[in-house]
């Protein structure tokens, strides 16, 4: 699970229980000897903290231990600081319960986000687990594949982390792509010349871009769509999903990988060689993600109106919300009955779904 | 100690609290006329009281009295009026005798508002769940409570244990939290439980009743019913005709890009696809719609951008032209718009039927890059090389052998094929392989004919390789020359470019096989493989290659390009050329810094260190970071790197290593796996080393000799014990080689050093090269032992390289090919793996057998895997035998961390003792009654043998104990099993002695444990902690780990392990499953109900967690064999 602190390499000060730990934390503990005391407790050569005013040395002393994966361990040594200051204490409580920003199905805006188990499960890897780096996620139209980008958005909003979408409206050629990877880091003037072959300039730019991403300090999303070859062709030029089999090539480098996670949205299926279908250089890095809408069912339905409520801070009981969910299933097989040809299942869940919560 | 899955400890304060509260939220309720009645009821607004209706049915309003208790003395008395009754659900489940049926409840509404009111509890109830009822028993006038669990569930009733009395009826059944969760109504019929409806039948109830709104609103509770009624009203109501979308809607999808600071933006934010980002622009699907729904393109004209606003930006210029409308000719359209017209077909096929289809602007567009890549490619800067071009058109001409074209990266390889290729006729077929492409790869035959195909069916007319799906190479390929040749009139050239990236890292055997399958069915076919060294062997139709040994330009034509270029000093000129070695990429840079700084006269002297930069960083070491080019740079000069020799060695070369530093850095460059292999040995990948030294020597020969003397010395010093090592042995004769010492190098020369010392002829000065290679002797016969040594270790990498890209493909044709090579004993370990994970483990072990034992690493892989399939078959003692070997560090120097593999070995030892299917038949048989809980591992079964305490107690400290700690307990463990298995040969006891003395015998248990400190555990450590899990499931208390060393103080195991496992998904290897359902079934009844996905680990129950662990972490046997097989993950 992607915690938005305990996972992430920066430190969520968009979030309003991290700057109250932070105040607290300074006045909590004002003096520079405990604040260094529990810092250096909390991992192993953490780097030097300067001596400056003790909210600024607060701010960096949360900034390095998120880096460095001490987060977790730090909690744990203030949670046994001896006196315990009990403000801390129970900010830092609420720090543990934060909310894991994969698991909703209600998103930012009231989106709903249904199922995708199987994503999610993925995506949690992505943020955790070095050794899945690269997500693809494939399947037939109208799944819901382009809608995981929301999901991402999520994710990636929770953890403070940017996150770049790139789509056929604004990445039609790899000249658009860079120009959007690199705006996003307002990094224009750094795009290297095109001198040489193509891969070879693709294989610049990855690095020219690892080194943006890594002054700006903080792991970057890129998420790309409209990747795949469809019944009249494709959506955008072939030599953008060149450019992203180098890019998830140089993902390959745990160095570079700890920069970026990328997820290749509407991946195709086609051969491209090789038995996985990706491209033959790819070693163990990826997975691949199917959305099934299957799985989009009452039980789906059921949770997603459970968690629907808690966040409204409504009170809906199980069987109430599984009521609720056939209901919505029942109306979105009548809204396809007879149509031919039937048109996909999803939207008319969502907006039968959309219908009803305006009541529920 | 938690007793149960769920705390129940309360703070006193806030218990305190919430009595008060419940207190003054239930009242004690009186009737007087007609008769007397007692019962309780509960404020559920401040002036709605709820009571059970058949304790006041007919009774009038201000017949009743409401009232609680505020102090001693003193009460609070309500005055009721008005009732109405509500709910008609019979209750015949309460079967309560003489029940009269009728309405459910009565809502009795004050004349003033009460501060407290219940709560109602939402959430599921689950069996033994705590309950709380405050009540009023025997019509007393103050409160009491009575505690209990809830023992029955059904839709409308609640059956508890905690005490009810007369007048108790109408009293809430509270929850931990004091939330409603029933009313309470009566004893059951046989009097072994009270009984209450439910909260979701009150309020069933409560709906039908004139007060539900405000008692929906105040208590926040969701309407079910509104909201399915809301969605049956949306399917019923016909969805509206499309009607076109708004003025801002239009203008956006009809621009490329929306400015988020336009007059538009507020309007289009809920629409663009990432409101955050800097430019704006429509996601397709709602282009698609807009411009669809507007009919046409007359319809949309007026909603146009100006034309001006389209001068740079291409894909806005497609859209206005698609906007004009027809014609649309593809074959008048540029090459820089081709690519954005593939979009506005897509966005604009509803309105503009004529625009050509996304599938025909791509075919358009890729025929044409077949040529502007090569005008790319051989630049308009292109000079020179008159005499290669001529030697390329005779070596066409005469149409007999492969071209094989070798140089320094940079020489101009690319640019002279594709100068050469730009001058052949139209209409001739190139195929041109980058191998540096992701997708290519010359071991995948597959994604080799693939490639071929898509060019071909590209240039090509009606070709297609649709029908074939490539397994089959041999036959694919020469179906694929066949129609090609079918379709051509004039030879076809087919490029293998960059192929250094295949040819250094040996991968390239079995794409021979492929080509030669298509050269034999196209006759016309013309080869030439570019690369940074010749290719050896390589040969076409039986015709040896041709080679060209591309050196840099002619200096007259260097001269004559800088000089057209504002270079044109002669004297400078001179300078320039001895430095730039007439190398093109040189050229460029000489020019770039010409044209960044303007300064002529200091050129010469700036050059080298920009060639370092231009040259060798980005060109050589591009994908190494930044910060670590200066060390990439000199470690390029050693061939085997430790960390111990980073400062003595580099220390001087690079300016940011130092003693604080080393450590880091060593680390950081074990992590550039663009250059480097290993993790603790680390060796630079031979295609990036030897170009980039070759280029390094001429740029600063000082700088690599001084490295090559610091790393003689250091080879030299006794202590690496060159005399006993060959390996290290091979390396002090390398750089003395490279030294020019050739009398050192006879003296340092080892027994076994030859073959590290093979591949080193490209590295070596000629007399020094003339040396070792009369020193190897006959390097081509490859007969000697040795040599086929070697060459089975080289086809192995490559096995273990496909392994590591998941090409089964490859591997089955790396290893058809090698079956018939002298060496192929060697690779059994190879064939055997492969026939396991194809299920056949029987032929694995026959494979294994026939092979017989082998010497070191070989004999161990083979030893391992053939544990494992033993273990498959139960055959556990033969198994361990095979792997305790195996516990010896000298088996495992090939590994980045050997004690890490033998601590795994002793993991897998102990996981052969692992019986838990035996244990399951146990515990459903009940044939249990010969073992102690010290013996097992399920739950259950624990529990059901918990009347000994020795295990708990004995064991209790296990974890984190020092090497000679568990030494002092096992005395016991040992004194404890022997006496127990007296008379009592159970199996699982046998196991259980045997586990239990491998745990206690060495540091494993402490060694395991400290693995969960790390922040990321590798697969193999993640195995050895699933050990771990193992015996923490073997005990029934909650158990601590104590680490001085850490300062942690008592950690609980269960956290720890919990730690390790961190937050992944719960994951169940397929070929696990069924034993883990079998598992949970017979713990927890229906495995249907288990939700694996996504579950978190708390969500089971603790005493089973550690059990769950061990179940779906890697198997530490399964995941040695992986490893040794390749896999660096979890194999798939």
């Amino acid at each position: 699970m992607a915690h938005p602190y305990f996972d992430s390499s920066a430190y969520p000060w968009h979030r309003k229980d991290a700057t109250e730990l932070h105040v607290e934390l300074y006045q909590s503990y004002p003096i520079e000897g405990d604040l260094q005391r529990l810092y250096k407790s909390a991992g192993v050569n953490p780097i030097p903290l300067q001596p400056q005013r003790i909210d600024l040395m607060w701010q960096a002393a949360l900034d390095n231990l998120c880096a460095a994966g001490y987060f977790r361990t730090f909690c744990d040594r203030v949670l046994a600081d001896v006196p315990p200051r009990p403000k801390v204490v129970n900010l830092i409580k609420v720090v543990e319960l934060a909310e894991d920003p994969i698991r909703p199905t209600l998103l930012t805006n009231d989106r709903v986000f249904l199922d995708r188990e199987d994503l999610r499960d993925k995506l949690q890897r992505l943020t955790s687990d070095t050794a899945l780096r690269v997500l693809l996620v494939r399947g037939e139209t109208k799944t819901g594949k382009t809608y995981t980008r929301h999901l991402i958005h999520e994710i990636a909003k929770a953890s403070g982390e940017p996150c770049v979408y790139l789509f056929d409206g604004n990445a039609g050629t790899t000249d658009e792509v860079v120009d959007v990877l690199f705006a996003s880091f307002t990094a224009s003037d750094k795009i290297p010349p095109k001198l040489e072959t193509d891969d070879a300039w693709y294989r610049k730019v990855c690095t020219r871009l690892h080194e943006v991403v890594k002054l700006a300090g903080k792991k970057a999303w890129v998420v790309i769509d409209d990747l795949g070859d469809y019944e009249k062709g494709a959506k955008i030029d072939r030599k953008v999903r060149d450019f992203f089999n180098r890019f998830a090539l140089s993902m390959e480098n745990p160095e570079f990988a700890t920069w970026f996670r990328l997820v290749l949205i509407d991946y195709p299926e086609v051969p491209e060689g090789g038995d996985d279908r990706v491209p033959t250089q790819w070693s163990d890095f990826y997975e691949i993600d199917t959305p099934d809408i299957s799985k989009v069912n009452a039980a789906a339905i059921t949770s997603f109106a459970l968690q629907w409520a808690k966040r409204k801070q409504k009170n809906l009981d199980e069987s109430g919300a599984k009521a609720f969910a056939d209901k919505v299933l029942t109306a979105a097989a009548a809204a396809r009955a007879g149509k031919n040809p039937e048109p996909p299942i999803l939207p008319s869940i969502h907006k039968a779904l959309q219908q009803g919560l305006q009541s529920l | 100690m938690i007793l149960g899955g769920k705390p129940q400890l309360f703070e006193l304060d806030q218990l305190q609290q919430a009595l008060e509260d419940v207190e003054r939220a239930v009242v004690r309720v009186r009737s007087t006329e007609p008769k007397e009645f007692l019962a309780c009821g509960f404020f559920l607004l401040p002036d709605l009281i709820v009571v059970p209706a058949f304790a006041f049915k007919d009774v009038p309003p201000q017949a009743l009295i409401a009232e609680h208790s505020i102090s001693a003395k003193e009460y609070r008395r309500f005055t009721i009026l008005e009732r109405e009754d509500a709910g008609h659900i019979e209750l015949t489940s309460l079967a309560r005798s003489g029940a009269p049926e009728g309405p459910l409840i009565t809502l009795l509404r004050t004349s003033e508002s009460n501060e407290s009111v219940i709560h109602l509890q939402f959430a599921t109830t689950e069996l033994n769940e705590f309950v709380a009822i405050p009540q009023f028993v025997f019509g007393r006038a103050s409160a009491s409570i009575a505690f209990g669990n809830v023992l029955s569930i059904t839709d409308l009733v609640l059956g508890y244990n905690a005490d009810t009395a007369q007048g108790s009826s109408g009293a809430p059944v509270l929850d931990d939290e004091f939330q409603l969760i029933a009313m309470h109504l009566a004893s059951s019929p046989d009097k072994h439980l009270n009984e209450g409806i439910t909260r979701a039948a009150l309020v069933d109830a409560l709906r039908e009743s004139s007060y539900w709104d405000r008692i929906r609103e105040a208590h926040r509770i969701a309407d079910v019913v509104a909201a399915s009624a809301a969605v049956s009203d949306a399917v019923a109501s016909e969805a509206p005709p499309e009607e076109p979308a708004d003025a801002p809607l239009l203008r956006a999808a009809l621009r490329a890009k929306i400015d988020p600071n336009s007059d538009d933006a507020d309007a289009l934010r809920p629409h663009v696809a990432d409101p955050d980002a800097p430019v704006w622009a429509l996601p397709s699907s709602t282009r698609t719609e807009i411009l669809s729904a507007a009919g046409s393109l007359e319809a949309l004209r007026p909603y146009a951008p100006d034309p001006a606003t389209a001068a740079n930006e291409p894909l806005q210029r497609v859209i206005l032209r698609v906007l004009d409308g027809p014609p649309y000719d593809l074959a008048q359209l540029t090459e820089e718009e081709l690519p954005y017209w593939i979009q506005a077909s897509n966005w604009f096929a509803n309105v503009a039927p004529d625009l050509p289809e996304p599938a025909q602007v791509t075919h358009e567009l890729e025929q044409r890059r077949v040529r502007s890549s090569l005008e790319r490619i051989a630049s308009k800067d292109f000079t020179g090389r008159d005499k290669e071009l001529t030697d390329l058109q005779q070596w066409w001409d005469a149409a007999k052998q492969p071209l094989s074209l070798s140089g320094i990266g940079g020489i101009g390889k690319s640019a002279l094929v594709a100068r050469f290729a730009s001058t052949l006729p139209r209409n001739t077929l190139l195929l041109w392989l980058d191998f540096d492409r992701p997708d290519l790869a010359p071991d995948d035959a597959p994604s080799i004919l693939a490639a071929l195909a898509q060019q071909a069916s590209v240039q090509l007319d009606g070709f297609s390789m649709s029908d074939l799906d490539f397994e089959n190479a041999s036959d694919s390929a020469a179906k694929l020359g066949q129609r090609i040749e079918e379709k051509i009139e004039s030879p076809a050239l087919l490029v293998l470019d960059s192929f250094e990236a295949a040819q250094y890292s040996a991968r390239y055997e079995e794409l021979w096989t492929v080509l030669e399958a298509i050269a034999t069915t196209m006759p016309s076919l013309r080869l030439i493989v570019t690369g940074r060294a010749p290719v050896p062997g390589l040969a076409l139709r039986g015709a040896s290659a041709q080679t060209i040994d591309l050196k840099g330009l002619e200096p007259d034509d260097a001269r004559e390009w800088l000089r057209a270029r504002g270079i044109d000093d002669d004297a400078i000129l001179d300078q320039l050329l001895q430095i730039l070695g007439g190398v093109p990429l040189n050229l460029h840079l000489a020019l770039r810094v010409f044209q960044r700084d303007g300064r002529l006269p200091e050129l010469p002297k700036n050059m080298p260190p920009e060639m370092v930069a231009g040259f060798l960083y980005d060109r050589i070491l591009d994908r190494v970071q930044p910060g670590l080019k200066p060390l990439a740079k000199a470690v390029l000069v050693v061939r085997r790197i430790t960390a111990d020799m980073l400062l003595p060695v580099f220390g001087d070369a690079v300016q940011t290593l130092t003693a604080e530093t080393a450590e880091g850095l060593f680390a950081d460059l074990a992590r550039e796996m663009a250059l480097i292999e290993g993790t603790t040995v680390l060796k630079l990948r031979s295609e990036v080393r030897r170009p980039s030294l070759k280029l390094l020597e001429d740029i600063e020969p000082d700088f690599v000799r001084a490295l090559d003397a610091k790393a003689e010395a250091w080879f030299a010093d006794p202590s690496r014990e060159a005399t006993s090592n060959a390996e290290i042995a091979a390396e002090l004769v390398y750089h003395r080689l490279r030294l020019g010492n050739l009398s050192g190098a006879a003296q340092a020369w080892r027994d076994g050093s030859r073959r590290f010392l093979l591949d080193a002829g490209d590295e070596l000065p000629p007399p020094s090269l003339e040396w070792l290679q009369a020193r190897l002797g006959n390097t081509e016969g490859g007969d000697s032992e040795e040599s086929q040594a070697a060459a089975a270790a080289n086809v192995a990498s490559r096995v273990r390289n496909a392994r590591g890209r998941r090409k089964k493909g490859a591997i089955n044709s790396i290893l058809s090919n090698a079956r018939s090579q002298p060496y192929a004993s060697e690779l059994v370990f190879h064939e055997a793996y492969e026939r396991w994970r194809d299920g056949n483990e029987d032929e694995a072990l026959a494979l294994l057998d026939d092979g017989g034992d082998a010497p070191a690493m070989i004999g161990r892989d083979r030893n391992v895997l053939r544990a494992l399939l033993l273990s498959h078959r139960d055959q556990r003692d033969e198994a361990d035998s095979l792997l305790l070997r195996y516990e010896n560090l000298q088996y495992w120097t090939d590994r980045s961390a050997p004690p890490t593999y033998v601590t795994a070995v002793r993991a897998a030892r102990i996981q052969l003792t692992e019986d838990l299917n035996t244990e399951l038949n146990a515990l459903t048989s009940g044939d249990y009654s010969d073992l102690t809980s010290f013996d097992v591992i399920l739950p259950q079964l624990r529990t059901a043998l918990a009347e000994d305490h020795f295990a708990l107690e004995s064991t209790r400290s296990l974890f984190g104990m020092r090497v000679e700690e568990p030494r002092m307990i096992r005395g016991f463990v040992d004194k404890y099993l022997n006496e127990s298995l007296e008379g009592t040969p159970e199996r699982l006891r046998q196991l259980a002695r045997t586990r239990w003395r491998l745990a206690t015998d060495g540091s494993f248990l402490l060694d395991a444990t400290k693995l969960t400190e790390k922040s990321e555990l590798t697969p193999i450590e993640f195995s050895i902690v699933s050990i771990l899990a193992l015996f923490a499931a073997t005990f029934s208390v909650p158990h601590d780990y104590y680490d001085a060393a850490l300062v942690r103080g008592n950690v609980p195991i269960l956290q720890l392990l919990s730690n390790a496992l961190g937050d992944r998904a719960v994951r169940i290897d397929a070929s696990h499953q069924k034993q883990v359902e079998r598992i949970f079934s017979v713990l927890n009844g229906n495995p249907e109900n288990l939700s694996w996905r996504g579950m978190p680990l708390r969500a089971f129950p603790e005493d089973e967690r550690p059990l769950l662990i061990y179940l779906v972490t890697p198997n530490p046997l399964e995941q040695l064999v992986h490893e040794l097989a390749g896999y660096t993950s979890e194999a798939r």
